[in-house]
């Protein structure tokens, strides 16, 4: 039987002031799902989280929260929950007190269920601390915690495994686990495939602010790399691009501020960097990909077009 | 309900933190510095000049002595009064005016005959010629030193000239002449000059004479009125004295003698200005006749009707264009507290930019207002719980400075309760209870901190450069208080009824402290219109602000 579908997102745009933080994107996550989103710094991951969670106007577009509109009817954004990266919390408030105003904005606080949040995430003991004497590692999960004090039909992590030790980001997996073993949805977040391979059941690559690609699990663990790439980094690419394959007759992809080679070795890439600064074009870093991320996104790109000759 | 928790929310964190606490401090020490090099001062305007130590002292000199608050010269005010009203009834200079135009018409009309047929003899003798002329010059030194409402004739500065033009040639050639040569002389020497003359002849001074009614309503206002008040003042005196009553009772009635013999003298100065305003509102040019401002006119105006037909003898010296310190003639804790409260307002005006800075700008900037945001909350409700809650944070510390101030002004210089006597507008003028009339002056000086909040919300989401934005609110906050100093008038009282500078009023200049009643006076419109208009410009600038808001 076809699991239910929770969230759907549908053409989703967001224009602030003539530029597009999401630019037309499609998804859905079903009950019980864990949805990765990669991309990297800027691709619009925290867009994404922020405008189905309301915290971003939507200019274009819907969100489907069980076949109703979230745009259309506010109230429902109750059911949805979301971890902002970096936590931010007011910093002369106690951590009780922080999540207290926090879940009560969402219309029904439960003390208890506070706690046993706090307990859930090692939080506890620190519930009666000031915000200003915790460390980015406990406002990280006191921030998850917050996230998991009311219930909801979506939970939203941004970055949830940035700067955690490794335990709790294993006891964080589990949790998560079980929750969608219970029937809920989540939507995870990271700059890295990765941190998210292991609890992940889809992931959506997104690149400029766009979707690229949505590949189930497997194909992510699986991803073996067919070409190897070696990527100069410049602040103009494109530029950079076209003289590498016009000049020298590479196949060229582009991939944010890095120009992709294939069939590129040191000893060549070398000399590219040389023929690069030779034409003023600064070069910030170059080497091969290793990142599984990386390669993935690489074998997504296209390749830079042939410009028409207009003769 | 959401917005409330926001509001409440943020309330706490501007409130209870340790910058906040500082600056509370600073304020405190600021103040209280202030407090010790300034200390209010009794307004001397309605006091006694002559000090007494016994009662007889005091008999004696209201009515033997020729102190400034004699019998004698406040009675002299009154009687000023009635001539003045006689001045504008019998119109004498105007009179005198005509009088002259024919005695020189007849002269010019001797002489051109004169120069016309040589051989003929004058028909006037050299000392009627003389007598002609000293009547001229006598009537321009009258024009020239006429006291201001003197006369029903208005002359301007040009006009003034003209007749002094002509009084100098009269001077210099219309002399005592010895014989039928020499007149034919002087003669030719005024002929010469006869575009004088002419000049005179085609003076059309405005010969304005007040309405009977009018009159008859001012006489019976400042000196019918006045003087029965005057006489059972008078009375209820002598019967004190004869009785051994109290010295601070009888000084209080000399005191309020002198306060209606006074206020009626100015009264009518100023009813007949407001009169000469409405029918020429170029009378800047007449002369002798200073410019005057309708409102500050209608506005003592109020007051001193009020002291004149109020049927009460006062025990109290009561009067107080809006200060304290007039009400009661002694600082107490409501002079000491308003004249600090005039600091703090300054000082909060500034810490209410700075929390417009901190809520809309530093928290955006932080990520706060997302996160509160990412709680289902509105942006509507995240914008209106962040402006209640400056709204909640500048009163909450305008009423504990306030607390905090009465009571160190009970300490320092003891509480009466004498009421003040308040100006609503110029025909309404009622008393009230000092307490309340320094809620009114809080009120309004928490309108104009919301003014300024308002206006820095608005400058702060125009952009994400909120430093810069910061930067430009406290500018504009510079800006309204060198308006306030350096403009005033029509303009800026009613496009901007709350720019006035407390911090101003407490280095003396008090007139302009009274936000919507300024407005109503000077703007000479609606009370309500104007509070309506108010409102309206202020929430179109809130909503707009918070259409940015979500915007940006």
């Amino acid at each position: 039987m076809e699991e239910k579908v929770v969230l759907s997102v549908e053409n989703l745009s967001t224009l602030v002031k003539k530029k597009f933080l999401l630019n037309h994107i499609s998804f859905s996550l079903h009950e019980g799902e864990i949805l990765g989103v990669i991309g990297e710094k800027g691709s619009g991951k925290t867009s994404l989280i922020k405008a189905i969670s309301n915290a971003l106007p939507v200019s274009e577009g819907d969100i489907y929260l069980d076949g109703i509109s979230l745009v259309k009817n506010k109230k429902l954004q109750s059911e949805i929950n979301l971890c902002l990266d970096p936590p931010m919390f007011f910093k002369f408030q106690s951590v009780k007190n922080n999540l207290k105003f926090m879940s009560s904005l969402k219309n029904h606080y439960n003390k208890q269920k506070m706690l046993s949040s706090l307990e859930q995430f090692e939080m506890k003991k620190r519930k009666n601390s000031k915000v200003l004497r915790l460390n980015f590692y406990e406002k990280k999960k006191m921030a998850i915690a917050l996230t998991f004090i009311t219930d909801a039909r979506v939970y939203i992590l941004d970055e949830p495994f940035k700067c955690v030790d490794e335990e709790f980001s294993l006891n964080l997996k589990k949790f998560l686990r079980q929750l969608a073993k219970k029937g809920g949805s989540v939507i995870l977040t990271s700059e890295s495939a990765d941190s998210l391979t292991d609890v992940c059941d889809t992931f959506l690559l997104l690149a400029n602010r766009t979707v690229d690609a949505i590949m189930p699990n497997e194909n992510v663990v699986n991803f073996v790399e067919e070409e190897n790439y070696t990527f100069i980094e410049s602040p103009y690419p494109n530029y950079a691009g076209k003289l590498l394959r016009d000049e020298k007759g590479f196949e060229v992809k582009l991939l944010n501020n890095k120009v992709l080679l294939t069939d590129c070795d040191e000893e060549e890439c070398a000399k590219l960097i040389t023929f690069l600064t030779e034409k003023k074009i600064e070069v910030k870093s170059a080497g091969t990909l290793t990142d599984k991320t990386e390669q993935i996104f690489a074998s997504l790109a296209p390749k830079l077009p042939q410009e028409e000759n207009n003769e | 309900m959401k917005t409330l928790k926001i509001a409440f929310y943020d309330f706490k964190r501007l409130v209870f933190n340790p910058i906040t606490y500082f600056g509370i401090g600073i304020i405190l020490i600021l103040t209280a510095i202030l407090g010790i090099f300034y200390s209010p001062t009794i307004t001397p305007a309605y006091s006694l000049s002559y000090e007494s130590e016994t009662s007889e002292e005091l008999f004696n000199n209201f009515y033997y002595s020729n102190e400034a608050d004699s019998k004698s010269n406040l009675v002299a005010i009154i009687e000023n009064n009635e001539n003045l009203i006689g001045a504008q009834r019998t119109n004498e200079i105007a009179t005198e005016f005509e009088s002259v135009k024919t005695t020189l018409d007849e002269l010019f009309r001797e002489i051109q005959y004169f120069v016309s047929y040589p051989n003929g003899e004058p028909l006037y003798s050299n000392l009627e010629n003389v007598n002609r002329r000293n009547e001229y010059l006598n009537f321009v030194e009258k024009v020239e030193n006429a006291e201001v409402f003197e006369s029903t004739l208005y002359f301007t500065e040009s006009d003034l000239e003209v007749l002094t033009n002509l009084a100098e040639m009269l001077s210099s050639t219309l002399f005592a002449a010895s014989d039928n040569n020499s007149i034919r002389t002087i003669y030719a020497n005024v002929w010469a000059q006869r575009d004088l003359y002419y000049a005179f002849t085609s003076l059309e001074p405005i010969n304005y004479e007040m309405d009977e009614e009018v009159l008859n309503s001012l006489e019976e206002s400042f000196v019918t009125n006045a003087q029965a008040k005057l006489d059972s003042i008078e009375e209820e005196f002598l019967n004190l004295y004869q009785n051994n009553g109290s010295l601070t009772d009888l000084e209080s009635l000399i005191l309020n003698y002198k306060l209606v013999a006074e206020s009626a003298g100015s009264a009518l100065n100023d009813s007949l200005y407001i009169e000469l305003i409405h029918s020429f509102p170029t009378y800047a040019n007449f002369i002798g006749y200073e410019t005057q401002e309708e409102v500050e006119l209608l506005q003592n105006l109020a007051l001193r009707n009020s002291a004149i037909s109020s049927e009460e003898l006062y025990y109290q010296n009561h009067l107080s264009p809006m200060d304290f310190n007039k009400a009661t003639g002694e600082i107490t804790a409501y002079d000491f507290a308003y004249y600090e409260m005039c600091i703090v307002g300054f000082v909060l005006t500034i810490c209410a930019i700075f929390f417009v800075y901190k809520l809309f700008g530093r928290d955006r900037q932080t990520g706060k207002v997302d996160m509160v945001l990412s709680q289902n909350v509105s942006f509507y409700s995240a914008f209106g719980g962040k402006f209640l809650a400056i709204v909640f944070s500048t009163l909450f510390l305008l009423f504990l400075f306030s607390a905090l101030y009465l009571i160190a002004g009970y300490l320092i210089y003891g509480v009466t309760f004498t009421p003040i006597l308040t100006v609503f507008n110029y025909i309404t003028t009622f008393s009230i209870s000092p307490i309340l009339y320094l809620l009114i002056k809080f009120f309004c000086i928490e309108l104009e901190i919301l003014f300024y909040v308002i206006i820095s919300m608005f400058i702060m989401n125009l952009s994400r450069k909120f430093e810069l934005m910061f930067a430009i609110s406290l500018l504009v906050f510079g800006a309204g208080l060198v308006m306030n100093i350096f403009l005033s008038g029509f303009f800026v009282y009613t496009i901007f009824p709350f720019v006035h500078s407390n911090l101003f009023t407490f280095f003396g200049g008090g007139a302009v402290n009274f936000g919507f009643l300024t407005t109503k006076l000077v703007a000479g419109g609606s009370f309500y219109i104007s509070i309506i208009y108010y409102l309206v410009l202020m929430i179109a600038l809130y909503n707009f602000t918070n259409q940015l808001f979500k915007r940006n």
